[in-house]
């Protein structure tokens, strides 16, 4: 398949596409919500370290 | 806009992301911006700080992960060597989530009735906030920069002399 000549993407090359920017959204969402969330938190600066007990609350 | 216009910005964002989330994690252990884990208050207690601490207990293992992870972290703010570096790191952002996804037991415990819903929950958010998010992150960037590792899949290939 050579896309620049002007030959469309095959079936497999598609799928390939979407896979990617599918984990792209993915890996931006989670990396906005959890690298804000450090950033934040970095010396307790914007968020309480106690909000880390979202994550790990007593059993 | 294009989805192919969207990589020239979502690559360079996820970029940042990673290489700020791994220097500050890198930072924590030698000084105390988190309630994480760090060089001068080694953690204690079963599951994950079993294997944390168990790692910090080498000696060696702790530290190695967190200069790999302040060196990524550099390596992908500054974009140098960022093939190289995702590679070097992948064992790290591996063993991150493995540690984060131990949550087996838990969810045992849960279908048992021993732990709240709440609990199991916040395991999950955990799951996906801390380690999954910097899989995916790293397993994005990976696969934008494969090119670069395409020379090295080859089936057999034959040492010689520099």
């Amino acid at each position: 398949m050579n896309v620049a000549s002007g030959d469309a993407p095959t079936r497999a090359v598609r799928w390939k596409r979407s896979a990617f920017h599918a984990l792209g959204a993915v890996a931006l969402i989670l990396g906005i919500l959890s690298t804000g969330w450090l950033v934040g938190m970095v010396d307790q600066w914007l968020i309480p370290w106690s909000s880390l007990s979202l994550t790990a609350p007593p059993r | 806009m294009q989805r192919q216009q969207l990589n020239r910005y979502v690559i360079p964002a996820v970029q940042w992301l990673l290489g700020i989330q791994y220097l500050l994690g890198g930072l924590n252990w030698w000084f105390k911006i988190y309630p994480f884990p760090n060089f001068f208050e080694v953690p204690t207690g079963p599951g994950k700080h079993a294997v944390l601490d168990a790692m910090i207990a080498t000696g060696w293992m702790f530290t190695s992960a967190k200069i790999i992870e302040l060196l990524t972290g550099l390596a992908l703010i500054f974009k140098r060597f960022v093939p190289l570096m995702l590679v070097v790191s992948f064992p790290v952002a591996i063993t991150t989530f493995l540690v984060d996804a131990m949550i087996l037991g838990d969810l045992l415990s849960w279908l048992r009735g021993d732990v709240s819903g709440g609990y199991m929950w916040s395991k999950v958010m955990d799951m996906i906030f801390f380690g999954g998010a910097v899989l995916a992150m790293h397993g994005y960037l990976m696969i934008a920069y494969f090119q670069y590792y395409r020379p090295m899949m080859v089936a057999k290939a034959e040492g010689r002399a520099p």
